[in-house]
Formats: structure tokens, sequence, C-alpha cells
């Protein structure tokens, strides 16, 4: 993780270290669920599939 | 897939039990926007698993992750690169998965708040926003064609009006629902 800098006011980070946090902000949480759940209503109402198996 | 240059710095989150992987970068156009671009695993296919590609911008004062807005962050190629090149990555890690690919822009509740906003794209009862962003990468990868199928199979999807779903080998330039791709 990058460097981080404190001061009264303003917390600076790193580009990394910012981007880090937010990744640890948003684990485990499923960021996009409309889309999991239209490809999946996409995947389970396939009617044809191409030669080769997708 | 080569998008060494004209991209941003990535970073790289997977989760530990295969259900997501993650890279988040900041867009520095006009101003400074956390992007996240999200696989997130759907569902398993046979032998392989799809993970469902998504991108979209984290606000951190609310804590909100949203995948229609339209930026207009000045800097729309070093974005779209950068998207891109989360592809070979991805790919890397797990190499006998799939991607499938929707846009935000090609429902009908999108449709619907067309038809009611923006009269003027919404013109013979088409929206002509309606599923412009994968169009975005289906014009990449029809212009790519012939080089992406050196390393990679697609198969475009769509529905009939029984809202059946439909896989088929891609063919360049057709409409699709969605796009899916494997490494060969």
């Amino acid at each position: 993780m990058g460097k981080i800098i404190k001061n009264d006011k303003y917390i600076k980070v790193s580009e990394a270290a910012l981007l880090s946090l937010v990744s640890s902000k948003l684990k485990e949480r499923v960021l996009f669920p409309k889309k999991v759940e239209t490809a999946k209503d996409f995947l389970n109402n396939l009617h044809f599939k191409p030669s080769k198996e997708v | 897939m080569n998008l060494n240059s004209n991209t941003y710095y990535l970073s790289e989150n997977i989760n530990e039990n295969n259900e997501y992987l993650r890279y988040f970068f900041i867009s520095e156009g006009n101003q400074a926007i956390i992007k996240i671009i999200d696989y997130q695993f759907v569902q398993d296919y046979g032998d392989h698993n799809i993970y469902n590609l998504a991108f979209g911008n984290y606000n951190p004062e609310n804590d909100t992750v949203v995948d229609d807005a339209n930026s207009n962050n000045g800097d729309v190629y070093p974005v779209f690169n950068t998207v891109l090149s989360s592809i070979p990555k991805f790919f890397e890690i797990f190499p006998n998965e799939k991607i499938i690919v929707q846009g935000s822009d090609n429902t009908e509740e999108f449709l619907n708040k067309c038809k009611q906003n923006c009269i003027k794209k919404y013109k013979d009862g088409k929206c002509r926003k309606f599923n412009q962003r994968l169009r975005i990468y289906k014009n990449y990868v029809d212009k790519n064609y012939d080089d992406l199928i050196n390393e990679y199979t697609f198969y475009g999807g769509y529905k009939d009006e029984l809202n059946n779903s439909y896989l088929e080998k891609y063919i360049k330039h057709k409409e699709y629902f969605s796009v899916v791709v494997e490494k060969k």
C-alpha cells in the first residue's frame, strides 16, 4: 500500500492506497446485481447452442 | 489486445472464492473519477464458469456504484483502453472461463425512460442511445476481429419477442444483446 500523509484537514493518500481503500470498502458486495440477474436470465433461457458448445 | 499505451494504472482485487475479480483505476480527465471494472461470477455452464463484465463509477461521497453514468470526463479512449486491457488479465487468472458483456442501456427500463424524457433521441419507436454501450465494445471487436480471433472466440447473444435467448457464433456488425468471449 502507498504512502498516507495526514494533516489537520486532509489525508493525502497515494493512488494505489486510495484504490486499495475503495477495494476494501466494496469487499464482498455484489456491485452490479441487476447485471448479474439479466445475465442469469439470458443464460437460463438459452434455446440454441452454436455448433461449438458455449 | 495490445493496449499497453494510453491506459490507466489498474489496482487488482480478487475474491478468495473466485466470486469476483475487480480492477480499480482513477480516470484523470476533467476531474478525478474512481472507476471499477467488475468480473462477477454469474453461474456455471457445463464445465466452465461465466463471469459478467460490468463497468461503473464509484462515488465515495455516498458509497454507491453506478453503471449508467455518462461521465463526460474528456478521457473516453484511455478509459475504454483500460477496460479492454483488463480482459487479458482476466484470462491469465481464469483461462478456462467465459465472459459475458451486456450493455447497461439495453433494457426495457432504459427504453421507457428514453421514451418519456428524451424525445429528440427517441424516433420511430427506436431510441438512438439504446444499446450504445455494448455497441462501443462491438465496434472495437468488429474492427479488430481478424486479429482477435487468433486468441479469442466470440459469440453473439440475442433475444426474440418471447424473451427466449439465443447464442451464435459472432457475426461482425450484427446487433447483439450480449457478447460472450472465451480464450482459445
